[in-house]
């Protein structure tokens, strides 16, 4: 079953992993000669969707276990897991008309049908990625496009919903673990130099600038008017920018208040040991020094995979038994979950 | 006399005119082709155009005659120029056309450039201006 895989993003087996989670690319395309999902009706959505379907079938070539899954036939939990995974917003998994993901179970790809734009082709991979990431959706959109028209014009490019997304409708981001600036007191400030670069940055979860578990994103600001390649060096150039200033921050910490980090860390484990509930905020907020500390190799027992797991893809946990659940139970079973994962690690 | 061209869309040739009314005297005379008669004609008469103050005295019986209601949205999703500035998006790929002349500076200021460049759909027929 396609939601018993994590997507292959949270393996941290990426470049960069100990600062970079992963790198998501993302086009949006939409058909020509069909109002955007926004405008039309149910039975447009529908057509739309089985457009899409059978373009899709070209891909198997390519990605042979790809699944097509209609968001109004799935379960509550089956739609936590995509958000979970980041493979979709809450807004793009409510039921719909018309609404599908293809999706490659533990992969990299996914394609929205029917959100804000007919098609939004993801790819998400592990660490610092944004060429790779961009040239896989590149790839994807080549295919569809042998079989389906996508709006465009010479002027603007590829027609999207919103203005912001005109021109490439390409939106690459990099997810990075800012622990180290932020305990140095500099992330504000390395973060507004980023921004001036070019990019937009925002808090992973959350909204407002602060990032919960010191997790950021980091996106091209515009999509119009530079090319694919430059958009993808951009968000590359700044993400290594700030890979570099967080390195500084780790290096600094670690030889001039070492005791700093792990005496964090191991507050933080003590406490999610002993916690009866935890919520996913809490979680991130607590894993944050500890997934640091692992990092610069002072963790014994946990991994940089378990801690991605743990913090980003937090509820990826399942509760093993089958039926809904409410959130106090869900916290609940997500500290059991915490505590178990966490037995063996010691700072 | 050779026709003019539209001044909305500088491109097909302007065959409705529209005349600014104000302090007293006819001001400048707007050519327009009939695909962009309507979007002009409600920019005239809608409360948040900015043509909203100028009075109106527009010919508009032979976009009528060409089967264009003049008060309509857009003709692909009945979107109105307000609903597409206020949210900043668009309900189909003819909004692009029927506004370009409105939307050219929202999407300046958001993309901080107006005109794509890089990838075009490669392998099926041809583009719209
Ligand atoms: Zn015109
Ligand atoms: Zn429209």
């Amino acid at each position: 079953m396609w939601r018993d895989v994590p997507p292959a993003w949270t393996k941290a087996d990426g470049p960069e992993a100990d600062i970079v989670v992963s790198t998501r690319a993302r086009l949006a395309r939409n058909l020509s000669g069909m109002p955007f999902p926004g405008r039309a009706a149910a039975e447009d959505l529908e057509n739309i969707a089985e457009m899409a379907r059978q373009a899709s079938g070209r891909l198997r070539n390519r990605y042979p276990d790809l699944c097509a899954i209609k968001v109004a036939e799935i379960e509550e939990e089956d739609r936590t897991f995509l958000v979970d995974a980041h493979l979709a917003s809450p807004q793009q998994v409510r039921p719909r008309s018309g609404g599908m993901v293809f999706l490659e179970p533990g992969g990299r790809i996914a394609i929205m049908v029917n959100e804000e734009d007919h098609l939004r082709i993801q790819a998400i991979l592990p660490g610092l990625q944004p060429i790779p990431a961009w040239q896989l959706v590149d790839e994807i959109d080549d295919v569809l496009s042998v079989d389906l028209k996508f709006a465009c014009s010479k002027r603007l490019g590829y027609l999207t919903a919103s203005l912001s997304n005109v021109g490439t409708g390409l939106r690459i981001s990099a997810m990075m673990h800012l622990a180290g600036l932020a305990m140095v007191g500099r992330l504000a400030r390395t973060l507004q130099a980023a921004i001036d670069l070019g990019v937009s940055v925002r808090g992973l979860f959350g909204e407002g600038s602060k990032g919960l578990g010191d997790l950021y994103q980091v996106s091209n600001e515009v999509t119009l008017g530079v090319p694919e390649r430059e958009l993808a060096e951009r968000v590359k150039g700044v993400s290594n920018h700030l890979l570099g200033e967080e390195r500084r921050a780790r290096e600094e910490i670690l030889s001039e208040r070492p005791m700093d980090l792990v005496m964090a860390a191991r507050q933080n484990l003590a406490k999610l040991r002993s916690a009866e509930t935890v919520s996913p905020n809490e979680a991130l907020k607590l894993l944050s020094p500890i997934r640091f500390a692992a990092a610069a190799g002072m963790v014994k027992g946990c991994g940089s995979k378990d801690l991605n797991e743990l913090m980003v893809a937090m509820r990826l946990i399942r509760v093993e038994e089958p039926g809904r659940y409410t959130s106090i139970i869900a916290d609940r079973r997500r500290a059991v979950l915490v505590r178990r994962r966490l037995r063996g690690t010691d700072i | 006399m050779e026709e003019p061209i539209c001044q909305i869309c500088q491109a097909k040739k302007a065959t409705v005119s529209f005349s600014c009314w104000r302090s007293g005297r006819f001001l400048d005379r707007t050519f327009v082709c009939l695909d962009c008669a309507p979007t002009f004609e409600r920019l005239f008469y809608s409360s948040s155009g900015r043509l909203a103050r100028l009075v109106a005295a527009a010919s508009v019986d032979r976009a009528k005659a060409a089967g264009i209601d003049p008060t309509s949205g857009c003709p692909g999703c009945g979107l109105t120029l307000a609903e597409v500035l206020t949210d900043a998006a668009v309900g189909c790929e003819i909004c692009y056309e029927r506004f370009y002349s409105d939307l050219a500076g929202a999407i300046e200021s958001i993309q901080e450039w107006g005109a794509h460049v890089g990838k075009f759909p490669a392998s099926r027929g041809e583009v719209g201006e």
